[in-house]
């Protein structure tokens, strides 16, 4: 006697066969995509689909913004124009000083022939979304491949560093804050130009200072700022205030805390560097005429 | 009255197309940019209108179809591909073997059933997280499998309303 079920009763395989296959396939993509590359067409391709459905969630958030800046008071108007307006004015004096100072820093780079600082352009990119995942602290613009934004860029804000570009789809990119767990960017202490690497804690509005041993030079209050030796972050961008340093000698190392400058969550448009702080790495000195002759005479007493 | 019926009674057909409108809406409202708190305290919309069609049509909803839209939440929070399409298809497993279950109760005793299957995939995405070396996000994130068991007292009746309008019986 036949036992097979007539076919409007197949429900195709099993729910543990389908159980099994899929854990396995999971497992698979994990593995694979935390070591290569493979996926990133599967990446790309959801986001094209993703896309759309991002802006529509965001778009009750921007419609009330939008709402917001219509409604505005012609009191505030006039108060926000006028605040602005004596900033501009403070900060053009100042701008007058640093032409001035950037032509004789250009002047003297040349005296002593050091490379001169990349002056890093920006586009401006709006925050689609902050981290919809609790665990990790990343935010998307909507900003992105089109837009010749490539992964590794850093992200700024109007007081200072928020991150870095870490994937890049067709017309979002998802920046990795300075908070994200293990985090890293090189500083060093304006008051003291000592050396460092902050990290992120993976919560938000802390960062840590390892590795300082406990009699180091570093107090509550410093400001630590971008040192640019990663090729990353262009040099001289405020990251962080130190909070708390914590000298306990029991341990070899001190446990200093950092508040990071740049509000993350307080601003709804970001500044991407475009321009690579540092273009080309520096170029080995051409071969000078006196240096072969001490080569010569090396190899003379051997 | 048998007591798995509830409200009027559905007398249509769930459509293909309007499946597709509900997980893309789930999707949706899971992508909402919301400030830290809220996040950690969101129900998963998405994985909550998948449970309800693995519930009451398995036939059209089931393990890989979870499993495919874990990739996708995958994808839109940009995390290591696998990790809630991993959660999401064992969750869906656990809800299919419960189903017949499930609809025995009515709907305030039904939530009693999905807050386990909720939990069971914030704990399957947190042990991956963990692993992985992520930080411990504090005991709030549980609220949001809370959150979800207590929506699920809306979530049927909202869902079945275009079965429980009249059909047209002039269709052109």
């Amino acid at each position: 006697m036949d036992n097979t079920p007539p076919p409007f009763f197949n429900r195709g395989p099993s729910p543990f066969v389908r159980i099994v296959v899929f854990t396995l396939f999971s497992t698979l993509f994990m593995v694979i995509d935390a070591r290569q590359n493979y996926l990133e067409v599967i990446r790309q391709g959801v986001n094209i689909v993703l896309y759309p459905l991002q802006r529509l969630a965001d778009a009750p958030f921007a419609i009330y913004h939008g709402l917001d800046d219509f409604f505005t008071t012609q009191t505030t108007l006039r108060q926000q124009n006028a605040a602005l307006r004596s900033e501009q004015l403070r900060h053009s004096t100042r701008l007058q000083h640093i032409q001035a100072l950037e032509a004789e820093n250009a002047y003297l780079r040349q005296l002593t022939e050091t490379r001169s600082r990349v002056d890093p352009q920006g586009v401006v990119a709006e925050v689609l979304s902050t981290s919809h995942d609790p665990f990790s602290r990343k935010i998307l613009v909507a900003k992105g491949a089109t837009q010749k934004i490539t992964p590794g860029l850093a992200v700024v804000d109007k007081v200072g560093v928020v991150g870095q570009v870490t994937r890049v789809n067709p017309f979002t990119s998802e920046i990795t804050l300075i908070t994200d767990k293990g985090q890293a960017v090189p500083v060093e202490v304006v008051r003291n130009g000592l050396r460092a690497v902050v990290f992120g804690n993976g919560q938000d509005g802390t960062l840590n200072l390892p590795f300082f041993s406990t009699n180091a030079d570093i107090v509550a209050g410093d400001v630590l700022v971008t040192s640019g030796i990663d090729g990353t972050y262009p040099a001289g961008l405020p990251v962080a205030v130190v909070s708390k340093v914590d000298r306990n000698s029991g341990t070899s190392f001190a446990r200093i805390t950092c508040t990071p400058t740049a509000g993350v969550h307080h601003h709804k448009q970001l500044l991407i560097l475009t321009t690579p702080p540092q273009p080309k790495p520096l170029e080995p000195a051409p071969p000078s005429v006196p240096a072969a002759p001490p080569e010569t005479a090396e190899n003379g007493e051997n | 009255m048998p007591r798995f019926a509830q409200g009027p009674e559905l007398l249509q057909p769930v459509k293909g197309g309007f499946i597709l409108f509900t997980i893309l809406a789930g999707l949706t409202l899971n992508l909402l940019p919301l400030p830290e708190l809220l996040v950690l305290a969101r129900p998963d919309f998405l994985l909550l209108v998948l449970l309800y069609w693995i519930v009451y049509h398995p036939m059209r909803v089931n393990i890989g179809a979870a499993w495919l839209m874990g990739l996708v939440v995958d994808v839109a929070y940009g995390n290591l591909l696998g990790q809630y399409a991993l959660a999401y298809a064992l969750t869906a497993f656990v809800c299919l073997a419960l189903r017949r279950r499930v609809l025995m109760f009515p709907l305030w005793q039904q939530t009693f059933h999905i807050l386990p299957l909720l939990l069971l995939a914030q704990t399957i995405v947190l042990l991956i997280k963990l692993s992985s070396g992520a930080p411990w996000p504090g005991p709030l994130l549980y609220l949001s499998s809370a959150f979800g068991a207590v929506l699920w007292l809306w979530l049927p009746p909202l869902l079945q309303i275009p079965q429980r309008k009249q059909p047209n019986p002039d269709p052109q």
